[in-house]
């Protein structure tokens, strides 16, 4: 069964290697740019698992969150943040929405998957 | 434990360096402890021989030995710059060699000298209770070679078509990294989007009203230059 993942970055090069990374585990890759973006991507596509990042135009990766675990029909999707934002005030809100990891960037994409197939494994 | 510590192990996130919040919340107050502040940089090996370089004269007579006398000759505000760039050499270092495989070794900017040929210029601003920008300068073929490792390719149209982003990308780690550092410190700050151009003439902005610290790197023989210039907290 393959997973679908939805990556949240506006960054070009992380969806690149996001994709790099997982695509040879079985997993199909859909991508959107900001939080707004990732929200509806979330409702159509109902992906198996979210990487978030935080800090984006439009709508932040933070806010984001809030708003799909505030819908029922999105709330229980799994979220990774993937993000150099690592102030402890961001990851202390983001674990009080509910997460299930927080990958900083700098990442190597080894610790990506490892987080990826943890998650997974449990969905 | 505390509850924050607990949380930064839940999701192994590497805590702040403690001179930085120390010193921070020191030098945000208004009536700064010189001496609370010499006690913090005096615990802090690298944070104290950076001091001592930058507040004794060029000519490489030391004349000032004391922590004491060299954060009076410097300033409260070249201290905490200094105490900043800790963290974002750091942030350098560590993305470099994440991202990219690429090792660099720090170095005495007067041994890499100005760079003459159009190079690239990745810069971020932030501002807040601490105010500045950083720069990041490398030169064409540093920045080729980050960009084929980070985008798996060698097809040289590819990595034309990628090297501006993926520098652009290696800024915005770096500089998103330092600013998760000010905010653990209490000097809570919002960042620009970084920008990346090709300049062949980089010439510093004033500084006149700020701090400016410049650290020098290679990569095997490839330079780079890290400048990070903060607003006067004085």
């Amino acid at each position: 069964m393959a997973f679908k993942i939805l990556t949240v970055d506006d960054g070009k090069v992380v969806r690149i290697m996001v994709g790099r990374a997982l695509k040879p585990f079985n997993c199909e890759i859909v991508e959107a740019v900001n939080g707004a973006e990732g929200l509806a991507a979330a409702a159509r596509e109902k992906p198996d698992l979210i990487l978030l990042d935080v800090t984006m135009p439009i709508m932040d990766g933070l806010e984001m969150l809030g708003r799909l675990r505030a819908d029922p029909n999105l709330k229980s999707i799994p979220v990774i943040m993937l993000t150099a934002e690592s102030a402890q005030e961001n990851i202390a809100h983001a674990d009080s929405l509910g997460i299930s990891g927080y990958v900083p960037k700098p990442f190597k994409e080894s610790q990506l998957v490892d987080k990826v197939k943890a998650v997974l494994a449990l969905v | 434990m505390s509850e924050l510590e607990d949380l930064l192990k839940k999701y192994a996130v590497e805590p702040s360096p403690q001179s930085v919040a120390r010193l921070g919340q020191l030098v945000m107050k208004r009536d700064a402890d010189v001496e609370e502040i010499v006690k913090v940089i005096s615990s802090d090996i690298g944070l104290k021989v950076r001091l001592m370089r930058a507040a004794n004269p060029t000519d490489g007579n030391l004349k000032i030995e004391s922590v004491h006398e060299a954060v009076v000759r410097a300033g409260v505000g070249c201290v905490l710059v200094l105490a900043m760039s800790e963290p974002l050499i750091k942030a350098l270092i560590k993305t470099f060699i994440t991202m990219a495989a690429t090792k660099l070794d720090p170095v005495n900017h007067a041994s890499i000298g100005p760079l003459v040929n159009p190079h690239f210029l990745g810069s971020a601003k932030f501002w807040g209770k601490a105010s500045g920008v950083v720069y990041i300068r490398l030169e064409d073929p540093l920045a080729r070679r980050l960009a084929a490792h980070i985008l798996g390719t060698t097809a040289p149209e590819e990595i034309d078509a990628g090297v501006q982003d993926v520098l652009g990308e290696l800024v915005n780690m770096v500089v998103g990294s330092f600013k998760s550092n000010l905010c653990d410190a209490g000097l809570s700050c919002k960042l620009s989007l970084p920008t990346v151009s090709l300049v062949s003439d980089f010439k510093l902005p004033d500084v006149s009203r700020g701090r400016h610290q410049m650290f020098a790197f290679r990569a095997a023989h490839d330079p780079v230059l890290l400048n990070i210039i903060v607003d006067s907290t004085e």
